[in-house]
């Protein structure tokens, strides 16, 4: 949009490529984007779920209360200071599984789109590029096949084939992700193509090469990224529904949706080991939703 | 006219496409990965002799194409195989259960919609006050609670503290079951007058398709306001304000219907998503649907009853989205009239 707004004022200026406005741009940007409160608690719900994860063996008050760990005296404690979120059937600090938890869903999350966004923004970039030629049909219908089931289903059913293990609910994930991000930089880097700046540089003699990764790419970065944000609280929400029937981390390893589904059966007196782990990962769906709106408003208006 | 049906024409041939590819992934996934599907089917115990005969009658002496051939012949005529579990063929099983999945699905369908509406009007409506504060306040949280923990949580509030709606199942016990007309428990009582049983069923299905609507409720409802704050200022309804339009009848028809074309379109896909989601609702609340069944199957590698369910619900989608763009036609002449 700002591409095509350049345009019409002049041509002069629109075949210089636009620089990456992000870090020329630290203070503008911080201020658009703590203008909403909303961004500010979701970033702060974020940054404290990150810090927690990476120090969870050191933060958490009980940490051989994450593997195989009995202490009948002390099972099914209502929370208290010595336990904060209480503790569960067989006497392990929920505080400290949820936590530990967290810690494995956020690797997850992270692990999944460090595989999908690559690749599906490779595989976008190239069929946007060659738009209505058979590459941009090969990749495009094969990318419609995988949108034309809700991804929950498929990942659902590939991981059930596999053996349950983490690493398979990551693959059954990432199996179904990577086409949303193929679909989004379709669409942008088909438009792109056809600005001057691109042009100007092909007919400069640019290979394809430097076009699609140095003219195309850096333009269509935005709304990955905020993608990115939103995906990351999305992945958690799967990887918690694939927990939740006994497919990903296997106990004694915690997994939010494991917790939840284990607590069930012991409500509604014994509330706190399911409440917590529920609350964990609403607060974590909550966190990347808000910082990723917050950084769709940063990144993508174009009011200047 | 001509232009809506050929632009139809081609979305059919293509979803067509799109299912045929799918079958081929759920092939794989069902055929291919998990090894010897015989020597599952059968077990780790079972003679050497059966297996391979077994392994004859699925065809898996061929080679994967011809499989793949054999096995969509079945699919397209309706035979999924058989499902081990149950032991009655697949198609008798979605036969079975999938009208309880429908009626659930349809009914949380149906609460998205109106509450959906009626929210996003409240809070275009009353822009900037806290009612539409309240609204995206409840929007954030709506879409932060996934449907399984929201079943849990009704669960726990209406099952032990506030039994006030039942949470298992579609129908109490003591009640009859009515003559199974078109499955959908609701419908099969009003019809025969069975009034007892309708308000059964209704009661049953309250907690569970909230549980399934209450994500994209809201998400919907905000996509309806920011759509209707964005239409509202629009030259032509400030020219039917200065007409004397009364407030109302500029509200409801001249603002709302076109502002609805964004929540339509994601509602299609939400509607068809939820089917996905009734997975863990419908094992939550006991609901005896195709979704519990699907997943029963998944956990206990039933190939069969995975591969149908999984056929059934991407079909479902795509004829949903069709349809979610005949729908976008009525509402949106500029579609039915361009040269998509």
């Amino acid at each position: 949009m700002r591409n095509s707004n350049q345009l019409n004022n002049s041509i002069a200026i629109s075949l210089v490529r636009p620089k990456s406005i992000f870090w020329l741009n630290l203070g503008k940007n911080w201020y658009k984007f703590s203008w909403n409160r909303l961004s500010i608690v979701g970033l702060v719900i974020v940054t404290g779920i990150i810090i927690s994860a990476i120090f969870a063996p050191w933060i958490i008050p009980y940490p051989e209360h994450v593997g195989p760990f009995v202490d009948f005296e002390n099972a099914l404690q209502a929370p208290s200071l010595q336990y904060l979120f209480g503790t569960d059937n067989i006497g392990r600090d929920i505080f400290s599984r949820v936590i530990f938890a967290f810690r494995g869903a956020l690797i997850m999350a992270v692990l999944v789109l460090a595989l999908v966004v690559p690749l599906g923004v490779f595989l976008g970039l190239i069929a946007g590029n060659f738009k209505d030629t058979w590459i941009d049909n090969v990749i495009m219908r094969i990318t419609d096949i995988f949108l034309s089931v809700p991804p929950l289903i498929l990942a659902l059913a590939i991981a059930a084939v596999l053996k349950p293990t983490l690493t398979n609910a990551m693959i059954a994930i990432s199996i179904m992700w990577w086409s949303w991000y193929t679909r989004l930089v379709y669409g942008m880097a088909s438009s792109i193509r056809k600005e001057y700046f691109v042009v100007a540089a092909s007919l400069m003699g640019a290979s394809k090469f430097h076009i699609i990764f140095r003219e195309i790419l850096p333009n269509c970065m935005s709304p990955v990224f905020t993608k990115m944000a939103l995906d990351v609280g999305w992945i958690i929400l799967i990887g918690a529904s694939l927990s939740f029937v006994g497919l990903g981390e296997q106990p004694p390893i915690p997994a939010l949706g494991q917790m939840v589904s284990d607590g069930a059966r012991y409500m509604p007196i014994f509330w706190w080991m399911t409440i917590f782990p529920a609350l964990a990962i609403v607060l974590a769906i909550l966190g990347f939703n808000l910082l990723g709106d917050g950084i769709r408003d940063m990144l993508e208006t174009g009011v200047e | 006219m001509l232009k809506l049906r050929i632009f139809l024409f081609r979305r059919l041939l293509f979803s067509i496409f799109v299912i045929f590819g799918l079958s081929i992934v759920i092939f794989i996934i069902a055929r291919v990965v998990p090894g010897d599907p015989a020597r599952m089917a059968l077990g780790g115990k079972a003679p050497k002799e059966v297996v391979q005969r077994l392994r004859q009658e699925m065809h898996l002496d061929k080679t994967l194409p011809e499989q793949y051939f054999f096995w969509i012949r079945g699919v397209l005529s309706g035979d999924f195989g058989r499902s081990l579990r149950t032991g009655r063929t697949v198609l008798e099983d979605i036969k079975i259960f999938f009208p309880a999945t429908i009626e659930l699905v349809i009914f949380s369908g149906l609460l998205t919609v109106i509450f959906a509406i009626l929210f996003g009007t409240l809070a275009a409506q009353h822009k900037n006050t806290w009612v539409d504060n309240l609204i995206r306040i409840l929007s954030y949280f709506g879409v932060s609670i996934p449907a399984f923990v929201a079943a849990i949580i009704f669960l726990l509030l209406f099952g032990y503290y506030w039994t006030i709606l039942p949470v298992l199942g579609r129908l109490s016990s003591g009640i009859s079951y009515p003559t199974k007309i078109t499955g959908l428990l609701t419908i099969d009582s009003l019809i025969q007058g069975n009034f007892v049983a309708f308000w059964d069923a209704f009661k049953h299905l309250i907690l569970p398709s909230t549980a399934l609507s209450l994500g994209r409720l809201f998400q919907e409802a905000r996509i309806t306001r920011s759509s209707m704050v964005e239409n509202m200022h629009k030259e032509y309804i400030t020219a039917e304000r200065g007409y004397g339009i009364p407030e109302r009848i500029i509200m409801f028809k001249y603002l709302l219907k076109p502002s609805l074309i964004p929540t339509v379109s994601i509602m299609g896909l939400d509607l068809a998503a939820s089917f996905g989601n009734a997975f863990l609702v419908e094992m939550i609340f006991c609901w005896p649907g195709l979704s519990r069944y699907g997943i029963n199957g998944m956990l206990t590698k039933d190939l069969n009853v995975i591969s149908g369910v999984i056929i059934l619900y991407g079909t479902i989608f795509v004829i949903t989205n069709i349809i979610v763009d005949i729908i976008l036609t009525f509402l949106d002449p500029r579609i039915r009239f361009s040269n998509r």
